[in-house]
Parts: structure tokens; sequence; C-alpha cells
């Protein structure tokens, strides 16, 4: 089920984008399937129809869903697929940043101990 | 669209509103934020056509509102002290309301007021003070208006009902592409509820703006480099505030931010961090560009 | 009628103002008591009394008018005074107009029900008894009623629209109404001052007070206390042409109350309006008369060079210590001093133009040269008999008429004259077609001259030689409504018979004279209250022996009713008089011989010692049998009146005119002989009285 967080700093919006991607790649929606009318997600938790609208235009945009006039939004066949390049551009960020740590004098062991603690709390999701 | 162009307002020799502009497309709903005397219930009253501009306009769709009922008919206004016609019950103020609304939907007042478990045939005055306003609420919306006008009529609320109502509330966007204008004295309020947001201060709108965008494009940015810097590092960033503490310096950043990563990025940082702002956060920002001092202009309610 | 009145909202309005307009109709509807409990009493007792006049009719609903208009627009506009409720209505979709003239509608209503149903009511308790009324002259009040209300909801709308506090809309309202037309008003009391022979009400529409009667209400009152300063009916709810100035005023205050509503600004609710506006209209209401008394005495100069100037001064001090004190600026005061300008050109005008109207009545020519012919206009309403109603519409061309009036012209016109009274309203036309009205004093001799030339006219043979025409009811004592008109009928057939000298003499009962010096014998006074359109008259013929079937009839009625009791009334007298027990009982023998016995009640006793000649009648009366032939019979009338106390002289001459509590009429047997010597005593007894009273005085 999706949750947002009010309190958070983080946009409202952005939260939705988070949670979508992650429903998606784990599964729940199949390809082809019909996402959550603005209607019933907006009722359910109480946020403003016009943020879930821009959310929906984000994912939209990005090519995860398209919209069939009078019936609602499907997820696209390749949307997994999509999500993951989106992911995967933002390596680009990480590679960056090990590079930053790299020359403060991190040693790699501490780095891949952090990656492997990090993996083992969160439950990767399967390609 | 309701479209203020340098609208005008006097009482004697106090201006109430002072050439403001502001423009309230359809479908959304509007949060009007502003300290006590700031303008906003002169505004909504100029909205519902019970004043006439002193100067500038006020238009929906381009028509003048004041005296006009075709327009007026489209708009409902729920002012913050509430009257009801003397011994009425709210089966009487929904029959006067359909004598004046065309669109009065009594399907929809019926349905209401069962929603809200309030009695139709009871008199009104025996009401509490927030079941008052539930009234107020459920007469307005059954009148299919496309603008809601609300003058800190949640401020009253508890917050179940406040939910009960935003639902509604948005159900008629969504439905009908209707707008909700809605002031308050709390940010907080707004920002659960509106789509867009406008500061009014001393009879004009400082600034509006979608809420998304407002969080969005407004962000802190930590960064720290090795070697000595100074604030001219960073040209080619709108930058709102510039602090800086030995060698970590804290930007609040308007833009976008993959673009701003990315520049930083491009000039080797030893530490850089993107946090997002609280949208009290982003007004103090705002304000502070814009030269106002944050406290003077808004009191924050004590939740 | 859609575009300007909102079901919805006027019936909003009509149910809220529900509870006030019927406990306000219930209230007028209660002032149909008291005619109601006259009207009955006056059936009962066999009394006729008067026509009522048009004031008095429109009186209580001149009041409700004033007083459920002022509470009921108050309370259709008390949303404007406050801001909660300001708001609420302003941002209802509906167009202002469509606002103001629903709640117009409904505040009208209202009080339309009200006055008909009290109209209807009051018309219905004359109808059902049968008394006097003039149905027609009730339809024009009643007319001028609905314009007033147009009038009065009119301008309480207009101030309200105005301005934002209760007092202030009060005041405005009485600003507006009122004040014009009483500054009229005062500026024809100077004109009459000045030139007392002009008929000022009647001579121009802005100072005739039937044109606009709601703005003038106090009218009615002022031309009963000062009767000869205006003249009397100086209000007329008749004329076609003052109805519709009024309606056409009435219809321009609705109008604007509208366009100031449309234009009021809704913030003012609960927001007094400028108080510049008030103050300088209470420093005017101040300044104004003072300096119009002073005009007075200027125009009539019984001004001495001290008193102007101390005055005015006066005046001006005030002016400028109240601006001083209200707004304690000085600057202030300075910028106050352009309507005290204007007050002292008002006051200026009021000095000049009666002077001016003076001498323009002055200089108009009326003589025997030019004159053609002249006619005595009625004053008032009501006349005092059928004849004198019809002399108004006689034209007098004789002569020496003319010249009559020729030279009470020029006595006007000489400024030595001393004014008596009111002097008589004529009606003057001149060869150049353009016709005149003045008061002229007439000395008794010229009124003579004028009545019978007036009598000798054609027009005015015919209407004395009939039968009152129009409306009409019959009294005479003791009978009722049918007994009445069966003798009125009976009489109008045999008044047909006589001829045109014996009419008159019917008509025009000379009651100086006595059974000694004429032929006929009289028996009782036929009362006609009647009316002629919307003029009424009162006729009272005789009934004498030149028309014995109605005498006859008379007596054959009267003896049927109390052939019984003709003793009894008379012991009842004597022991009356004789205890004094509280009960006044005046005695008419026929018709003119009367024995007061106010005369007697209060003298020493035993009364038959200081009042033999009484004593002497009543034996006479005692023995007198009752009898159906009218031919050898005469009425004899007792009226009681009920007195409270009774001390001295100065208790009883109220009730000298009063309409006693009961009549009895007796038919008894007297023949010519005892009725000349019953003549005999009365006069004997008056010498004794007149004797008695000289005695008193020392």
């Amino acid at each position: 089920m999706f949750t947002v967080d009010k309190c958070s700093r983080t946009p409202i919006y952005e939260q939705l984008i988070r949670q979508f991607e992650y429903r998606i790649l784990s599964g729940d929606i199949p390809a082809n399937g019909l996402l959550p009318s603005v209607r019933s997600l907006s009722q359910e938790l109480g946020i403003n129809p016009n943020t879930l609208q821009r959310a929906y235009f984000e994912i939209e945009k990005r090519g995860i869903c398209y919209s069939v006039a009078g019936s609602g939004r499907y997820l696209t066949p390749d949307a997994m697929q999509r999500i993951r390049e989106h992911a995967i551009a933002k390596t680009q960020d990480f590679r960056a940043g090990v590079v930053s740590l790299r020359e403060h004098g991190i040693p790699a062991d501490m780095l891949i101990k952090i990656i492997s603690e990090v993996y083992q709390e969160g439950k990767a999701v399967e390609v | 669209m309701i479209t203020a162009s340098n609208l005008t307002k006097r009482f004697g020799d106090f201006y109430a509103l002072n050439r403001l502009n502001c423009a309230i497309p359809e479908g959304c709903i509007y949060g009007l934020v502003g300290s006590n005397g700031a303008g906003k219930s002169t505004l909504l009253r100029l909205i519902s056509g019970i004043y006439r501009p002193d100067g500038g306009s006020i238009t929906v769709d381009g028509q003048k509102i004041f005296d006009e009922p075709d327009v007026k008919s489209r708009l409902v206004f729920v002012p913050d002290e509430l009257y009801f016609l003397p011994r009425a019950n709210m089966k009487r103020m929904a029959n006067l309301y359909a004598n004046v609304y065309p669109r009065f939907s009594f399907e929809k007042f019926e349905q209401l007021t069962r929603l809200f478990n309030l009695n139709p045939n009871q008199n009104i005055a025996t009401f509490s003070k927030g079941m008052k306003r539930q009234a107020a609420t459920i007469l307005a919306l059954s009148c299919s208006a496309d603008y809601i006008l609300f003058d800190e009529t949640f401020d009253g609320l508890d917050p179940v009902m406040r939910n009960l109502v935003k639902t509604l509330l948005y159900d008629d966007v969504l439905d009908r592409k209707a707008t909700a204008v809605i002031t308050s004295h709390s940010l907080r309020e707004l920002e659960d509820t509106c789509d867009q947001l406008a500061l009014l201060h001393k009879g004009g709108i400082i600034f509006e703006s979608d809420i998304g965008n407002l969080k969005t494009s407004l962000f802190k940015v930590q960064v720290a480099f090795s070697e000595e810097y100074d604030k001219t590092k960073f040209a080619g960033i709108t930058i709102l505030s510039y602090s800086k503490h030995g060698s970590v310096a804290s930007l609040i950043v308007r833009g976008d931010r993959d673009e701003t990563t990315a520049k930083i990025n491009a000039m080797q940082p030893v530490l850089f961090e993107i946090l997002p702002l609280s949208l009290e956060e982003v007004f103090v920002f705002e304000m502070d560009a814009l030269g106002y001092e944050f406290t003077e202009v808004l009191k924050e309610e004590v939740n | 009628m859609k575009r300007f009145i909102h079901r919805g909202y006027f019936l909003e309005i009509f149910t809220q103002l529900r509870t006030a307009g019927i406990v306000m109709a219930s209230i007028l509807m209660l002032f149909n008591v008291a005619p109601l409990f006259t009207n009955i009493t006056a059936l009962l007792s066999h009394q006729l009394p008067a026509i009522p006049s048009s004031t008095s009719l429109a009186i209580y609903m001149i009041l409700y008018i004033y007083v459920a208009g002022l509470v009921l627009t108050f309370m259709s506009y008390n949303w404007l005074n406050h801001r909660s409720t300001s708001d609420f209505y302003h941002a209802l979709p509906i167009k202002r107009s469509r606002i103001y003239w629903s709640s117009f509608l409904a505040v009208t209503l209202w009080i339309v029900i009200a006055i008909t149903g009290y109209a209807i009511v009051h018309a219905l308790l004359y109808l059902l008894t049968g008394m006097p009324f003039n149905y027609l002259n009730y339809l024009c009040v009643y007319l001028n009623m609905l314009i007033g209300v147009i009038q009065v909801v009119g301008v309480i709308s207009l101030a309200c629209a105005l301005s934002g506090t209760r007092f202030v809309n009060l005041f405005s309202a009485i600003v507006i109404l009122l004040v014009p037309r009483a500054l009229l008003l005062v500026l024809a009391l100077f004109v009459k001052i000045e030139a007392a022979y002009l008929p000022v009400l009647r001579m121009f529409f802005l100072f005739d007070p039937s044109y606009n009667i709601f703005a003038t209400p106090y009218m009615s009152l002022l031309s009963g206390v000062i009767p000869g300063l205006f003249g009397s009916g100086a209000v007329s709810y008749t004329k076609p042409l003052a109805m519709l100035y009024s309606l056409a005023h009435a219809c321009l205050l609705a109008f604007l109350g509208c366009i100031a509503f449309k234009v009021r600004a809704s913030e003012a609710a609960g927001i007094p309006m400028r108080n510049r506006i008030i103050h300088g209209a209470i420093r005017t209401a101040f300044g104004l008369p003072l300096l119009l008394i002073l005009v007075l005495m200027l125009s009539q100069e019984y001004f001495l060079v001290s008193a102007t100037v101390v005055l005015v001064l006066f005046a001006f001090a005030f002016y400028c210590l109240y601006e001083l004190i209200s707004t304690k600026s000085a600057k202030r005061m300075l910028l106050s001093m352009p309507l005290f300008m204007i007050c002292v050109g008002i006051a200026a005008l009021y000095l000049f133009i009666p002077k001016l109207i003076d001498k323009a009545a002055a200089s108009v020519k009326a003589n025997s040269d030019n004159i053609v012919s002249f006619s005595l206009v009625g004053d008032g309403e009501t006349f005092n008999s059928y004849n004198d109603m019809c002399e108004t519409s006689v034209e007098i061309d004789d002569a020496r008429c003319i010249n009559i009036i020729s030279r009470a012209y020029r006595r006007t016109l000489d400024p030595a004259n001393d004014v008596y009274g009111s002097g008589t309203l004529v009606r003057i036309r001149r060869n150049n077609g353009r016709d005149i009205l003045r008061y002229l004093q007439l000395t008794s001799g010229e009124e003579e001259t004028i009545e019978n030339a007036i009598e000798k006219t054609e027009p005015f043979s015919a209407v004395a030689r009939e039968f009152p025409k129009g409306l009409k009811y019959y009294g005479a004592t003791s009978l009722n409504a049918f007994e009445a008109r069966e003798i009125a009928n009976l009489f109008k057939e045999e008044y047909e018979t006589l001829n045109e000298n014996e009419r008159k003499m019917l008509k025009d009962w000379d009651r100086s004279l006595t059974y000694s010096s004429h032929l006929y014998r009289s028996y009782y006074t036929l009362t006609i209250r009647g009316a002629r359109g919307t003029v009424n008259y009162t006729d009272r013929i005789v009934i004498t022996d030149l028309t014995p079937k109605t005498a006859q009839r008379y007596a054959e009625i009267l003896f049927a009713k109390y052939n019984e009791h003709s003793k009894d009334e008379i012991t009842e007298y004597i022991s009356r008089m004789e205890n004094k027990d509280g009960i006044l009982t005046n005695i008419r023998i026929g018709d003119h011989l009367s024995m007061p016995t106010m005369l007697i009640y209060d003298q020493p006793r035993p009364l038959k010692d200081t009042n033999p000649e009484y004593y002497e009648i009543l034996e006479i009366l005692l023995h007198a049998e009752p009898t159906a032939n009218a031919a050898e019979g005469a009425t004899v009338t007792f009226g009681d009146t009920v007195i409270s106390s009774f001390y001295d002289d100065a208790m009883i001459l109220p009730y000298l005119n009063m309409l006693p509590d009961r009549q009895t009429c007796l038919f008894l047997k007297l023949s010519d002989e005892d009725l000349q010597h019953i003549e005999e005593l009365l006069e004997r007894h008056q010498q004794r009285y007149q004797a008695y009273l000289n005695d008193r005085t020392y």
C-alpha cells in the first residue's frame, strides 16, 4: 500500500514517485496493469489530487506508464527497465561520490563493508 | 480563472489591498496565507462580489463580478463570521440557496447532511460552533459553484471533519474542475490541503506558486572544498542565502536539483549534500530574498 | 415584472416580516372597535351622526402607514447595518435592484393588507348599521393611502440605503420627506401674513397640502387649531391632480432609493454617515428658524434696529460656537461659513417673496368694468344645508352684486383696513378670461344682497325647489332608520305638491318665528345627512302641517310607541328636577319651543315658587292626552343627558350642545291656544330667569 509522510521535508510528489517505482520494481503491479486512479488514491491518502496528477505526469514523462482516455493509467511493458535505466543514471553520482571519498583517503574495504551492510538491511529487488 | 489586476480596495485612508495581482486557476485548491490585516478577507469579499473595487479589476473568465448575478452564481462564499437566517434550520437555508443558486443540488445536500450527521430540521442556533461551520460548508458545497471561497473556515474544525471536507473538495476538483480558495493564518493547515499557495502581505501578493514547485525548486546545499573559496565560486547558481562555517558552506539554492548537482560536482567538492526544505523554511528564505522579515509577515499559529 | 422582483427573495423577506406585519395589522384593526361601539349605540338610540370627514377617516391610516412603514422597512433592511448579515445578503447572486424591489414589495404588501382590511371592516361598520357614510370619499382616501405607502416606504428605503445607522436613517427620512414641504408651508404662512386676502393654499400646488399629503400630515391638525390661518378644509383627498402629483413624488423617491441602494458600498455597514453632513443639518435646523423669525419681524415692521442686530448676532454666534465646540477646529468653522450664507440667502427669500407676491396680487385689477361674474366658493368638505352646497356652483352676474364685490375688492387692497374674520372666499371671473380667488370681507348687508341675488337665479331656484338629491340618510327623533325612510318618502311626495315659497320655508326654517305670529304648526325636524359626489351636507327639514300626511304618519308611529308612558315621563321629569338626581332633561315642544332643565336645576327650592311658569306648562302637558291625530297634537320630546357632577353654572355649558343620551317623543293633544299659552309662559320665564341671573351677579 502507498503511504506518504506529510511531515517529511521531501515533497509529497517526490515520495509518491519513489513509491511508484518501488511497487513497480517489486512486481506488485503487473505489466500493462492498471495503476490506481487519482481519485481513489487521493481519497485513500488524503492528499491533493493535483499533487497526485503531478506525480503521474512525471512518471508518464519517464515512459513508465501511459494513459488511456476514459480508462486510466496503465503500466508500460518496459516500465521496469526504464526505472532501472533511471537508477543506473544515478550511479554516475555515486561514482563521483566514491572518487571524492577515495581522494579523502577512505579505504575501499570500508566502502565495501558499508555497501554490504546496506544491502543486507534492505532487500534488493530481483532484476 | 479568477484574475485580479492591480486590484485596489480602500477603507477611508487605509488601503486594504494595493494594486494586487493574482491569478486563481480552475480545478485547484488555492491557499491564501497572511497575517491579520493583510487583506485576505477583503480579497475574498471582492471575489464574491460583496465589495466593489476602488481601482483595478477582479474578473472571472474576463467578466466583472460586482452586481452580476450570472457571474456571482458561480461563486459561493463561506465567511469567518457565519450568518444564518433567524430561527432557520438547514432545510430553510437550503431552500433559500436553491432559489438563488441555479445549480443547487438537493441530492448533494441530503447526502452531505447524512455524511456529517447533522439534522437538517434542527434550528441552527442550537448547533455548536464547529457544527455551524459544517453546516455552512455543506450549504456551500451543495451550490455546485465553480469557485468556493473559505474564509478561515477550517481553522475551527476538528481534524476528522477537516479531512472529510478535504476529500469532498477533492471530489469537486476532480469532477467539476471546481476551485476552492482557502485562507488561513497557518501554513501547516494549508500545506496539507492546497496545491497552490499565495502569501498576502499589506494588501499585495508577495508571491504565489505551486506548492510542489516551492518545495522542489528551493533546497539546501551543504558543500565543502579543500581549497579556499567564497561565494563567487558559485556563480551561475541562484543563491538565496549563503553562510560559511569553517570550510563548510550552506547555500539555499533556487533551481533545478539535477542541474545544480551536476554543476557542483564539476567543482570537485570534498563534501556535498542536498537537503530538502520544509515549507516554512521555503517561506522564510523567499521572504528574506524579497526583503521581508518572516516573523513580521506571518505569525505561526500555535498548534 | 420578473425582471424587478425575485420571487425567492421576496418570499423570504415577506416571511421574515410576518410576525411584525400581523401584529401591527391587528393593532390597526382594533381601532375599528370605537366606531363599532359608537355606531351600534347610535343605531339603538335612533341617532343620526354626521358623515365622517375625510380627515377623520384618514387619520388612523396615516399614522399607521408612518409607524408600520418605519418599522417594517427598518426591519427589512436590518441586514445592511451589520457586517455579517451585510456580507451574507450582498454575496447572494441576485441583482441589487431586484433585491431592492422585492424588499419594497414585501414591506408594501404587508402595509396594504393591513389598511385594506381595516378600510373594508370600517366601511362595513357603516354599511351594516346604516349609519351615514360617504363611500366615494372613503375610496378616494384609500387611494391616497396607497400612494402614501409608496411614499413612506420609498423615503425610508432611500434613507436606509444612504447611511449606516438607525438614528441617521430616521433623521434623513424625516429631512427628505417633510422638510421641503415644511419650508414651503412656512413660506405660504409668510405670504398669508403679508396678504391675508389671498387663499395661499389654493394658489399654487406647492403650497397646497392636498398635493403630497404625506409630506404635510400635520396640516389637518393645524387647520383645526388655527382655523383663520388657512381657511378650513385645507387638505382635500379628492383632487385627481394632487393624487397624480403625490404618486409621481412617491415613485421618484422609490427610484432614488433603488439607485442609492445599487450604488451603496457594502462596507458602510454600521458606520454612520459622515458627520459633517449631520452637523451641517443640525446647525441649519437651529440657525434657519432663528433667521426666519427675524424675517417675520422685519416684514411686519415690528422690529427695532437693536433687536435685529441682536438676533442676527445671536444666530451667528450660535452657529459658530456650535461648530467650534463640535469639531474643535477654527478652520472647520470658517469652512462652514458658506452654509450660513446660504441660510441667510434663504431667509432673504422669505423676506422678499411674500412682498413680491403681495405686490403682484395687488396689481391685479378687478372692478365693475372687468368683472363678468363671480361665485361663492365653498371652503370645505361639509355644508350646513343642501342649499348652501348648491350655492357654490351659482354664477352671479347681477350688476349690483358685482359693484359690491368690486368695492370689497378695493377694500382688501387698502392696507388701512382691519381684517375681522377670515372672510368669504370668492371666485371672480374677469373679461380677460383669467379668474382670481380672493377672501373678501363683506358686511352683513352686502351678504344679504348677494344671497337674495343668488336665490333669484334659475340654477339656485331649481335646487331650492327640489328635494335633496344624491346619497341620503334620514333620521328623526324616536324613529328608527326604516320609519325615518318611510316618513321621508312620504314627505317627498307631499313636498312636490307645494309651491316654491312653501318649499323654501320648510328648508330654510327660521326659528325665530313663533306660534303666535305664523299660520303653521311645526312638529319636528327631519335630518338628512347626504352627499353629492365627494361633498357632504346636512339638511334639516321641518315637518309642519303643510305636509299633513307626513305629520300624521309620524303621530301614528309615536302614538304606537309611547302612548302608554306619557304620564310617567312627565312625572319622572318633575321628580328629577326637584331631587336633582344627576340627569338633565330637556323638553321640546313642537320644533322650537324648549324648556331647558339646566336653567332651573340649580335654583333655590321649592321650584314651584321660583319657576311657576314651568309648573304651569307641566300641568298642561300632564293633562294632555296622547293622540294619533296630527292635526290636533304636537310633539313633546324629552331628551335625557346624564351628568357627572354639578356645582355651578359653568359646569352646564358643555351639556348645552351635547346630543342627549336618550330621547323620547310623545304626541300629545295640544290646541293652538295651548301652544300659544305655552309660548307666553316660556317668555315670562325667560324674563324671570334673566332677573334672577342679574341678582346673582351682585
